[in-house]
């Protein structure tokens, strides 16, 4: 699924480790989920998007779901 | 909430400390069953299943680090696993049949390591396809 993470993630100014401690979630799916290999469980879609301070659609493409 | 460096630390703490725990138990119950000898039957019993006591630590260990982990992990956990119990009642059951026609009976022992083997081969491979 593509997302908008990685810019997101780099418009403030926050490294992958950063971002993984601040989700309460692994480095690794940090970096699968930038890659678009791996489509987060809504609670997470959730959670990231709220840190984001955007709604899901906003962060999320549905149209790229597996 | 923990960071995931002292979740993976606890883990191995934790599981390695409980394999160091059951190859020390595995020494002293040899070391005290030969000094026993045969006739002590029941304290035989009882001290062959001591080193099962680190094991569960281990398992202690394990349990609690899939609860810990978070969701990506835990998928690529719980498939690995999958694929281990899969594989691992495959190769038992063929092994099973060839026994029917003169194959060496192996021991209980060899049922867990080979599957853990699977499950960690298993987990390499998964952990590979989310990079």
């Amino acid at each position: 699924m593509k997302n908008r993470i990685k810019l997101l993630r780099v418009e403030r100014d926050l490294s992958q480790a950063q971002l993984a401690d601040e989700l309460g979630i692994a480095r690794q799916t940090v970096v699968a989920l930038e890659a678009g290999k791996y489509a987060p469980s809504l609670p997470l879609a959730f959670k990231i998007s709220k840190l984001f301070s955007k709604s899901v659609e906003d962060v999320f493409d549905a149209d790229t779901a597996d | 909430m923990l960071t995931e460096k002292t979740l993976r630390r606890r883990y191995f703490t934790g599981l390695f400390g409980s394999m160091i725990a059951y190859a020390i138990a595995l020494v002293a119950v040899n070391l005290i069953a030969a000094r026993l000898g045969s006739g002590h039957t029941s304290l035989l019993v009882i001290l062959s299943l001591v080193p099962m006591v680190p094991i569960a630590f281990a398992v202690a260990a394990i349990v609690r680090f899939m609860n810990d982990c978070d969701e990506l992990e835990r998928m690529i956990q719980l498939n690995s696993l999958a694929i281990a119990f899969a594989t691992t009642a495959f190769a038992s059951l063929s092994y099973g049949f060839l026994e029917g026609v003169g194959f060496p009976r192996p021991s209980m022992f060899v049922v867990w390591p080979f599957m853990a083997m699977v499950w960690l081969a298993a987990s390499l491979v998964m952990r590979l396809r989310y990079r």
